[in-house]
């Protein structure tokens, strides 16, 4: 039964969607990309791919950042078209989609009003795959004098409002008119994590309610993604200079829910370096390995060479984890009727963007050998 | 007897002894502007090893750092935005000290990293925070290398400066200031031998014309004896009695 209503609801757009799979780019253009030899090579050789004529108008040298803007313009403008066209429930988990990228758009913006940068700067900054309309008013948020047309511009003109409450509560729980303060005096980057934890959990809660397949799929997706999240807070605070009230912190970033949690994610909040890291995740033996596997990097050096960096063979946490993002991207288009491969194909477009802006990075520092290090999308199995 | 012109001096044993004295002040000037000119170019050369060696290796630095860099836009996303929003105040400093190298006086740099100031804050904790710390460290590296490169080679050229009018100076005494003074010694001391001869000279000249004189005058008497006795002796007597010079 299921099946047949999601058809004719969804059927065109998850059509639409395969035809975009099957538009990201493959092993030889890959390969012909690493024989490029400028920038200008890599453009041509983006026009003949899916990109097509993405970055015509731009003038002569271009950037690597440009690059980076044109090929996520191109991923909201697909994005879009799908979305204009979805029905509920598709429309709110693709707004889902978005939201994420418009935590990191709204962070930037305050950010930049704080520090009195003009509007048409921050707004040519923005990811276009999280812009909505209001956007704009939080430019002329006037964070020094009115609280209230902060509150008001923060809670109710973006679509986000509901996370900033949550930060809101928690933080300042009574006194809600030392917004701006709290606005100026807080770390964004914790503003962000919080934002975006709220957000995940949000966005769990509404697959849950959808059930079927969607929640079947979704649900193991972000429950990883909360996971990969847990660890990537962990590692990065524990060995870093940063400060210890930070580490108190971090267990505020911590998502409720995933295959760590409760226990796994109780015995993480104790973990202050790493030998008790290592004990905390012995229960877990997929995470366990990810982590002996990265720990090289994490380490202290005593004999501290400066090769480290350079050596390619020592990945850290993130190189880890976009490859096992990726996998569950793949798997999740094998299976049909659900919604979980819009989420994965947006993933994976991510993913392609970042291998794009690499291979253009190490084009730039004649280092095409470390090209290598890209991590290839839907590269043909060979069955053995 | 004066000087000719204002190049030659007068002849004198003054000016000898004057002359003497400037020429020995001369020869110490010299000998201590020639060592002060070899100890600079000891250094001069250790600087340009240093200089050479320095940029090869910030070549390689600056590699690594922006690879680094590379890397950390791969974990974290692109934070450069983030990173200038967040600078309230700048972490690093540069002071000026000098350094004094056998009479030079060097300019040195030295990188003061202010630690208060938190540059990344909480960046990327929630993805490549490690990863960009260790790019901030590398680019650290770096900054500290071009930081000493600029002290070396303002120092080279300080050096280069201060070799080349110390040689020039050294030159100038070697060839013009001294030979300059020998020239006027050795016209003096020969000026002097020949007024010296020529007194000599004028000396004996006049000995001889006396005893030439005195000789005459003996040959006269004599004559004078054959002709007459008498009156023209006295004479001579008379006038041979005026004559102080002779002393019998």
């Amino acid at each position: 039964m299921e099946l047949c209503f999601y058809n004719s609801k969804n059927g065109y757009l998850e059509a639409i969607l395969r035809g975009f799979r099957s538009s990201f780019l493959t092993t030889e253009e890959y390969k012909k990309l690493t024989e490029a030899d400028t920038l200008e090579d890599l453009k041509s050789i983006l026009e003949d791919t899916d990109y097509g004529s993405f970055m015509m108008d731009e003038p002569s040298p271009i950037a690597v950042t440009t690059i980076a803007q044109k090929c996520k313009e191109k991923m909201a403008h697909e994005f879009n078209y799908i979305r204009a066209q979805a029905e509920e429930p598709l429309r709110t988990f693709l707004d889902y989609i978005a939201k994420e990228k418009m935590i990191d758009n709204v962070i930037s913006l305050i950010q930049g009003t704080l520090n009195k940068k003009s509007p048409e700067e921050l707004l040519s900054r923005v990811d276009p795959l999280g812009y909505f309309p209001q956007m704009k008013s939080i430019t002329s948020m006037d964070v020094q004098n009115s609280h209230d047309d902060v509150l008001k511009v923060l809670l109710i003109e973006t679509p986000i409002g509901s996370y900033f409450d949550k930060y809101l509560s928690t933080n300042t729980p009574n006194e809600k008119n030392n917004v701006s303060t709290l606005l100026n005096d807080m770390d964004i980057e914790i503003l962000r994590n919080t934002l975006k934890k709220a957000w995940l959990e949000d966005f769990y809660n509404f697959i849950r309610k959808l059930g079927g397949k969607t929640e079947e799929v979704m649900g193991h997706i972000l429950k990883s993604v909360a996971d990969f999240r847990v660890l990537s807070v962990t590692l990065n605070t524990i060995n870093s200079s940063l400060s210890l009230e930070l580490q108190k912190d971090r267990n505020d970033m911590f998502p409720c829910f995933g295959y760590l949690y409760p226990e796994g994610t109780d015995r993480i909040r104790k973990c202050w370096n790493n030998e008790t890291v290592h004990a905390a995740l012995e229960n877990y033996p997929m995470y366990y390995d990810l982590y002996e596997e990265c720990k090289q990097f994490y380490m202290k050096n005593e004999n501290m060479n400066e090769n480290k960096l350079v050596d390619n063979n020592i990945k850290s946490l993130e190189d880890l984890l976009y490859v096992k993002l990726v996998k569950l991207c793949e798997t999740a288009f094998d299976q049909h009727c659900h919604f979980g491969i819009f989420y994965a194909w947006v993933k994976l477009k991510e993913q392609e963007i970042r291998n794009i802006v690499w291979i253009s990075d190490m084009i730039l520092m004649n280092r095409k050998e470390c090209i290598a290090s890209i991590i290839p999308i839907f590269e043909p199995q060979t069955d053995l | 007897m004066g000087a000719l012109d204002d190049s030659t001096p007068v002849p004198s044993r003054i000016t000898l002894q004057l002359m003497k004295q400037r020429k020995k002040s001369a020869f110490q000037g010299y000998s201590l502007l020639k060592k002060k000119s070899d100890a600079l170019f000891i250094h001069f050369r250790e600087v340009l090893k240093d200089v050479v060696k320095t940029k090869t290796k910030v070549g390689e630095e600056m590699r690594n750092a922006s690879f680094s860099l590379a890397k950390a836009v791969w974990a974290a996303g692109d934070f450069k935005g983030q990173i200038i929003e967040g600078i309230k105040r700048p972490v690093v400093t540069l002071s000026l000290f000098t350094n004094n190298v056998a009479g030079v006086k060097l300019p040195i740099f030295q990188v003061h990293i202010d630690p208060t100031v938190d540059v990344l804050g909480n960046l990327g904790v929630a993805s490549g925070g490690q990863v960009i710390n260790n790019t901030r460290e590398n680019y650290l590296q770096c900054l500290n290398m071009l930081v000493k490169l600029a002290s070396m080679q303002v120092a080279f050229f300080s050096l280069d400066e201060e070799i080349k009018m110390t040689n020039r100076r050294v030159n100038a005494l070697n060839n013009i200031v001294l030979p300059r003074l020998d020239g006027g010694i050795n016209y003096i001391i020969k000026e002097l031998d020949e007024i010296e001869r020529e007194e000599f000279y004028r000396l004996k000249k006049i000995k001889e014309k006396k005893l030439e004189k005195s000789d005459d005058f003996m040959a006269e008497e004599a004559v004078d004896e054959f002709d007459q006795n008498g009156y023209k002796r006295q004479d001579d007597y008379n006038s041979i009695q005026k004559d102080n010079d002779i002393i019998f």
